[in-house]
């Protein structure tokens, strides 16, 4: 599903370019689980974004389902970004002036979705992550565990076919950072594409591939065994 | 006081540390102040200063009123005073003048001027209780008719026309060709009621009780009067009295029995045209001060929540709330003593430039200045924006929990948040609230200001020269007259020349009782002479019959010229040509003057732009002489090349004894709607002022809460949002403040514009088209504003607003 072929990133400094991202070859199918590991800087979230289209500043080549991204124009990217992709922060990132509900019906109203539709899909995601009863509740009174479950929820609420983690359980303690690699498990066997960024090697296990990123470079790709194998 | 220094110390150093808001704060308000502080230093000079005269407050004039109906004030007739003077026991003295103008020519000096004189009863510096500088007033005999000539100068004209010169009492200058003794000037502090460069005697025959002079004849209301009480006499008594005496009255002529007294303070008769307007302009000030303090109150919320964590260091070291509201007050206070400073010094020279501008229709403007009366206002309009711009950043200091902001929590931060917007919102809504009624103001003004210069004037003001000529009259009712006329209508390039009692478009002539033959019926008809050119100088066409012709002199029939409004009001439509127009004069002793209607012609503008026209009379020059002081003269082109042959010719024929101004017909009509040009031009002005602050609020607000809000708008552009919808949420979020505001606005401007009414021409107060257009363009004004935060929001990039570090 993706191809990604030598892209590069670079930011212009005082000191000249800096690479943050070098000769990154990736080839990624549909239905897979990836993690991708790596120390702090290492490129992670930029090369997230760039799968997610977020970033349109880069070189290289990107094909998504057979259509060349790096020719598209940044508003094309952007929708092609509805149309594939769902994002989980770390930061949890949901909007603090809108309840539970409000927050799930965000990526419908930006995506042609009718109202009596929306409607309908809110409450099915809602329904499906066991947040019913948190629906007119605000962010700021929810656990970190379940904001984050929320945050999930809206990722795929619009039914994306590839989900973007970065992070995801960074702020959140052991049982809940379970609970939610359970659920991107789930997911994953719904159909979807996950692309996870993990520092945390159980977690980094759920992947089938686990890929090694190390200033900017790809350093290699190990199976999860493989990684928690050299762990014991 | 230890602390207080500390305070202010601080605060001027805080101050100083922000440069660029300090000075953004203090050029707001500093214009705020000015504008108000410039209209108060107008106001307080026409209205709040009392008149220069020692116990003002027993000095009041003198008006005979129709019952019922208390606002009709009308002058007196002198027979009535005379009465009054010698009856009446509440006064300690009584004296008449003549209102307004009369207009000498100046010769024996250097260079002949014309000169604006009062004719007033000797009496008047008395009750005035003044005396002139050098010299001393009139006596009763200078006051009657035949007594000796004689002038009292104006400290003005002194020192303008005669240098000051001590020894001017008892020389004789030369006022309308005829020598006058100067027996007095009077001190420079000494402004008549009204403008006036010197005062003559009037003329009164004193047994037929009948003042020499045009138009005074004894049955007219010509006199002004104005009397000194008695200490602790009541007005309401005064006025019962002085009925009482002149209902008396058995002689002609006899105080209509439905006719009441009333007394005025003088300073009130003197203001009265001119309050309403003040009031008007004070309040659009104030209005653009309220914008300016909302405004400023805005930019300070906005600082203080950027400081907030200052706030807190400092609360948590132990500064009590009060210590730290009193330390924002400090700020607010310096501030708005920088900002009344510069209000002051704009206010300097917007009060000259006022005062100036508005001298001819406005009294007292020489006496503008700003005094400790408006500097006083000044320091407590100032302290009051100070305080009221300080009040929300108070307020927020006294409900902030130290611990929460220096937490700077994510979580609590979306509803403390909502709640401070709140305050910034109503704020803005008020500045565009307020602003509205500005503009609606303005555009009222405005549109009632274009209508008044598409008023059909009928006759053609291109190419016409007028040329005012004290001293014509008598040039042109005497054997000089027709020669006058031929000399000037032979210059190459002049195609008709004319003269008539009144030009217009103000009031023309008299207005007196006519009939139609011996119809019983009387009409009110405006009555003036004219030379038989005028019609054709003045590019007013005949519609009928003929005009006036050199043929119509002393000794051949009468004949009238009348206007179209005449046919229809006084004819009734019918065509009036050959019937007889009666003049019935007031005064039964005087033998009506009969004419043949001869002619008629369209329709001329004669009230003032303001008025509908009159019916109107237009007699032969030669048949009953002229009252004149203008010459009309239509030339072929431009009109501006003309002015010096035209001078000179008229100077050859009747002597250079008199000076000549010169405008064109269209300076002319400008000048005559010149204090409705000022009203217009202030209330755009302040409106223009308001509207600019009020879009830069806007643009502050809508920019700081784009910048509130960048990470929320980077999560909805990451879940999917386009640029346009974050675009949208931003203006969305100023529609509804533009919407909130145009509510205020509009209500404000349906409950005050009524106030406007008497200031507005062929315009109602809730003209629905101004309301409407104005309400579009500052909609549109403050969406503008908006969409540059806007543009700016819809550019975050969703990677560094969520960059998580
Ligand atoms: N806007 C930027 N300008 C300059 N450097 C940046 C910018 N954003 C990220 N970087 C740099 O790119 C590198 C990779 O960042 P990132 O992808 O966030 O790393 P990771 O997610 O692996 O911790 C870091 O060194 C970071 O400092
Ligand atoms: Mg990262």
């Amino acid at each position: 599903m993706i191809t990604l072929k030598n892209v590069e990133k670079s930011y212009k400094t005082k000191a000249g370019f800096t690479y943050v991202l070098r000769q990154i070859n990736l080839e990624i199918g549909e239905g897979e689980f990836i993690t991708i590991m790596g120390p702090s800087a290492a490129g992670k979230s930029t090369l997230l974004n760039i799968v997610g289209m977020l970033d349109h500043d880069w070189e290289g080549e990107y094909t998504l389902d057979g259509q060349a991204v790096h020719a598209l124009k940044p508003k094309d990217r952007q929708a092609l970004n509805r149309q594939y992709v769902g994002f989980v922060f770390q930061a949890f990132n949901l909007l603090d002036s809108l309840t539970v509900y409000e927050n799930l019906d965000v990526p419908l109203s930006y995506r042609n979705v009718k109202t009596s539709q929306r409607a309908a899909i809110v409450c099915d995601t809602l329904d499906r992550f066991g947040i019913v009863g948190k629906k007119d509740l605000y962010p700021s009174q929810l656990s970190g565990g379940q904001q984050q479950l929320v945050a999930i929820a809206r990722a795929v609420v619009a039914s994306p076919k590839l989900i973007l983690a970065d992070e995801p359980t960074g702020n959140l303690h052991s049982t809940q950072g379970r609970e939610i690699m359970k659920l991107f498990k789930r997911l994953n066997e719904e159909g979807a594409t996950i692309i996870q960024v993990t520092h945390n090697e159980e977690y980094a296990a759920y992947g089938r591939r686990i890929i090694q990123l190390k200033d900017g470079w790809m350093d290699g790709e190990i199976t999860p065994d493989q990684l928690l194998g050299k762990a014991r | 006081m230890g602390t207080l220094w500390q305070d202010i110390r601080y605060g001027l150093r805080t101050l100083a540390r922000n440069p660029g808001f300090t000075t953004v704060i203090v050029l707001v308000l500093g214009l705020g102040i000015g504008v108000t502080t410039a209209v108060f230093s107008v106001v307080s000079a026409v209205l709040l200063r009392p008149l220069p005269f020692p116990n003002v407050d027993r000095l009041v004039m003198v008006w005979e009123t129709e019952k019922g109906r208390p606002g009709s004030l009308e002058a007196i007739m002198l027979p009535q005073f005379l009465d009054w003077r010698d009856q009446c026991p509440d006064f300690e003295a009584m004296a008449f003048f003549e209102w307004g103008a009369w207009e000498e020519t100046l010769t024996g000096v250097e260079e002949p001027a014309r000169v604006v004189g009062a004719r007033i009863d000797p009496q008047f510096f008395s009750v005035l209780g003044v005396v002139p500088l050098l010299g001393r007033p009139f006596t009763a005999e200078e006051g009657r008719e035949g007594g000796p000539p004689v002038v009292i100068l104006s400290h003005g004209m002194w020192t303008r026309r005669f240098g000051g010169d001590p020894e001017i009492i008892d020389k004789t200058i030369v006022l309308n060709q005829k020598p006058r003794t100067v027996v007095g000037v009077m001190g420079s502090d000494f402004r008549h009621i009204g403008t006036a460069d010197f005062w003559m005697p009037f003329p009164m025959n004193i047994d037929s009780v009948a003042p020499v002079g045009p138009g005074a004849g004894r049955g007219a209301h010509g006199a002004y009067v104005v009397g000194r009480l008695k200490p602790n006499v009541a007005r309401a008594r005064a006025e019962a009295d002085l009925e009482v005496i002149a209902k008396r009255r058995t002689q002609y002529p006899v105080f209509e029995p439905d006719r009441g007294v009333r007394l005025t303070s003088l300073h009130e008769h003197l203001v009265r045209d001119s309050r309403r307007l003040l009031c008007v302009f004070q309040a659009a000030a104030l209005l653009v001060l309220l914008v300016a303090t909302a405004n400023v109150a805005n930019l300070m919320l906005v600082r203080s929540e950027t400081r907030s964590r200052e706030m807190s260091l400092r609360a948590a070291l132990g500064a009590g709330r009060a210590r730290i509201i009193r330390q924002l007050f400090t700020e607010s206070s310096l501030l708005a003593l920088m900002g009344g400073s510069l209000g002051a010094l704009l206010a300097l020279w917007g009060a000259a430039g006022l005062g100036k501008a508005a001298a001819s229709f406005l009294p007292r403007m020489e006496e503008v200045n700003l005094d400790w009366r408006v500097l006083a206002f000044t320091s407590l309009v100032s302290l009051m924006s100070g305080l009221l711009s300080g009040l929300a950043p108070a307020v927020r200091a006294m409900r902030m929990d130290p611990n929460e902001c220096l937490k700077e929590g994510g979580a609590v931060r979306g509803l403390v948040g909502s709640h401070r917007n709140a305050t910034r919102h109503m704020l803005v809504i008020a500045e565009i609230g307020l602003s509205l009624v500005l503009l609606i103001g303005a555009g009222l003004f405005l549109k009632s200001f274009v209508l008044l210069n598409q008023v059909r004037l009928g006759f053609d003001p291109k190419n016409v020269l007028v040329a005012q000529v004290p001293g014509v009259s008598e040039a042109l009712s005497g054997p000089q007259g027709p020669e006058l006329l031929e000399r000037l209508s032979s210059l190459p390039g002049v195609q008709a020349v004319g003269a008539a009692t009144a030009l217009p478009p103000r009031h023309s002539g008299t207005q007196m009782d006519m009939t139609i033959g011996e119809d019983p019926v009387e009409h009110l008809v405006c009555r003036q002479e004219v030379t038989p050119d005028y019609f054709r100088a003045m590019g007013v066409p005949l519609v009928r019959g003929r005009a006036i012709t050199e043929q119509d002199v002393e000794g051949s029939p009468h004949v009238v010229v009348v206007n179209e409004t005449f046919v229809k009001r006084v004819c009734g439509g019918v065509d009036p040509i050959g019937k007889e127009l009666v003049i019935h004069p007031d005064n039964p002793a005087i033998p009506r003057r009969r004419s043949i209607i001869v002619g008629v012609v369209r329709d001329v503008a004669n009230q003032t732009l303001l008025g509908a026209t009159e019916p109107e009379a237009y007699y032969s020059y030669r048949q009953g002489g002229i009252y004149a002081d203008s010459l009309v003269l239509r030339i072929g082109s431009d009109p501006w090349p003309m002015v010096i042959p035209v001078r000179d010719a008229i100077q050859e024929t009747i002597g250079k004894d008199h000076p000549i101004a010169i405008e064109t017909m269209r300076e002319r009509l400008a000048g005559s709607i010149l204090p409705q040009r000022f009203q217009t031009i202030i209330i755009v002005l302040f409106s223009a002022i308001g509207l600019a602050l009020a879009a830069v609020g806007i643009y502050g607000v809508i920019s700081y809460s784009v910048a509130q809000r960048v990470r929320e708008f980077g999560i909805r552009i990451a879940v999917g949002a386009q640029r346009a919808a974050i675009m949208r949420l931003v203006v969305r979020r100023a529609l509804w403040l533009v919407a909130g505001g145009l509510a205020l606005g509009l209500t404000g401007a349906v409950a005050l514009t009524r106030v406007l009414r008497t200031f507005l021409f062929a315009v109602a107060p809730l003209d629905a088209v101004t309301f409407a257009t104005v309400s579009i363009f500052l909609g549109s004004v403050v969406l503008l504003a908006s969409y540059l935060p806007a543009r700016r929001a819809a550019k975050v990039d969703p990677m560094v607003a969520l960059r998580y570090e």
